[in-house]
């Protein structure tokens, strides 16, 4: 409890004042302009690390999203202990989801395709339990104390996986190029 | 990783400098009809901000001389303002230069020769070396003094800001603590519940700076109050300072100064060894005495609840 003894001013004093609410409010904005001051610290010490996005919705940090340049088996594994250690921002983060590159992952529709293709849930989630949490987050048992979660969403590689594992369907470019010029013939 | 080290121009002086700066750029307006700080506040600022519109300077809240400024930071583009970015640059990429500038900052790679660091190195040096604060005398936070039976949080329009909340709720309180065995002070913003005319629960979290100061205190200095100094209306980079994810070694008062392109401005309190930001608009001074804590809330939060 604070005791305030003395109170100063300025002249004709201004209160500077905000809410906090369900998103989007003020801190939502901050926070989504911090994820920018964010990803350049996080590629320093990740240069793997393509691109990094805590959605309003999630509170501005309860859940993050990264993209990620795979490198060797168990490559997003590492990832996630490194954000969950390496700013004090990220210590309450209770899920973070690790894509490739090739997700963009601003896109929820984009990162849900990626979670329902490339994800077996056995074996691609990682919980951790009895870490630090937010005591306001009444969902955790214990205030103060909770789980977070690791969501592997990358393609799995030969270590990884036996099985052979699809690859995302994408049109040669050359046909592109051929209905490109097609195109004002076709009357669509 | 390229760090842009161009020269920053002073973007402003104080809030006040700010403010005038975005009403000229029609990013602030003046709502000169009566808005009770009670509930009323908070819808007109949340429907402003679900547009996207300007800051709000309420002229006359009710039951108050006072004005509010509200939404502040309610746009990226404001923020990045704020953080001194150039008016014509994009504002996500002035962020991003901000980000590259902290990483350096924050994990410093040797230079790679003499060249490198000529080239790299000391236009950063030579950039945050001289940001090192400034105390001043006759700071304007300290025009007036209210003490005794003149300290009383009523004066002030602090927002009630949902229906259920407790009490009225300081939000933008940037508070200044020293921990027992340290020369830095450390800056931090945590919500405040107003509980008496001179009485407030401060809601810090365990991890956080103020609250590791408190508890280094009471184990050192067992028995004897905790000085505390909260500033309302700093410089935007002196506020965003405080939240902002900057290094141990860097202080939030350089690193204001590094954004805004001025030295930080600070006045030593007039109770205790504080140094608050020269420009704040308001500042609260004030101890925490051992053993005295309180149950907080409820309130309304940023998740919804």
């Amino acid at each position: 409890m604070f005791t305030v003894d003395r109170i100063t001013l300025r002249r004709d004093a201004i209160y500077h004042s905000t809410y906090t609410g369900k998103p989007p409010d003020e801190p939502a904005v901050l926070g989504a302009a911090l994820n920018e001051v964010f990803v350049p610290i996080l590629r320093k010490q990740f240069p793997e690390i393509e691109d990094f996005y805590l959605p309003p919705e999630g509170c501005s940090y309860r859940l993050a999203v990264v993209s990620m340049k795979k490198q060797y088996p168990g490559h997003a594994k590492r990832v996630m202990f490194g954000i969950w250690s390496v700013l004090r921002q990220f210590m309450y983060t209770k899920f973070i989801v690790v894509t490739d590159d090739d997700v963009d992952i601003r896109e929820w529709k984009e990162v849900v395709w990626a979670l329902t293709t490339r994800v077996d849930a056995a074996r691609d989630i990682l919980v951790v339990e009895n870490t630090p949490i937010d005591y306001l987050d009444f969902a955790s048992p214990i205030a103060g104390l909770g789980s977070k979660m690791g969501i592997d969403a990358t393609n799995k590689w030969p270590a990884e996986t036996s099985r052979a594992w699809g690859r995302p369907i994408a049109m040669q470019s050359e046909v592109k190029r051929r209905v490109d010029l097609l195109w004002k013939d076709l009357g669509l | 990783m390229d760090v842009k080290v161009a020269k920053r121009e002073m973007r402003y002086r104080d809030l006040r400098d700010f403010l005038s700066q975005l009403e000229r750029a029609g990013e602030l307006k003046r709502v000169r009809a009566e808005v009770d700080p009670n509930l009323e506040m908070t819808e007109v600022c949340d429907r402003v901000l679900k547009s996207g519109g300007p800051a709000l300077l309420f002229e006359k809240p009710k039951g108050h001389s006072i004005p509010v400024l509200g939404n502040l930071f309610g746009t990226t583009r404001r923020v990045a303002l704020a953080m001194g970015a150039d008016p014509r640059a994009d504002p996500l990429e002035a962020l991003r230069d901000i980000g590259a500038l902290l990483a350096v900052l924050k994990e410093p790679e040797p230079p790679r020769g003499f060249r490198d660091a000529f080239e790299r190195w000391i236009p950063i040096v030579k950039q945050v070396m001289p940001m090192s604060p400034k105390e001043v005398s006759g700071a304007p936070c300290q025009e007036l003094t209210w003490e005794g039976k003149g300290v009383d949080l009523a004066r002030l329009p602090i927002q009630t800001c949902w229906p259920g909340d407790a009490g009225p709720l300081i939000t933008w309180g940037l508070t200044i603590t020293r921990g027992p065995l340290k020369e830095r002070q450390n800056l931090g913003i945590y919500r405040q519940q107003v509980i008496a005319s001179n009485k407030l629960i401060m809601r810090w979290l365990p991890h956080r700076g103020g609250a590791a100061d408190f508890r280094e205190h009471s184990e050192a200095r067992a028995g004897e109050p905790f000085p505390v100094a909260v500033a309302l209306g700093a410089d935007p980079a002196t506020i965003l300072a405080a939240v902002a994810p900057i290094p141990d070694t860097l202080s939030e008062y350089q690193f204001a100064g590094l954004l805004r392109g001025s030295r930080t401005e600070i006045a030593r309190c007039r109770g205790s060894d504080l140094h608050v930001p020269a420009s704040s608009e308001i500042v609260l001074e004030g101890v925490i005495h051992p053993g005295e804590s309180a149950a907080e809330g409820p309130f309304g939060d940023h998740t919804g609840y």
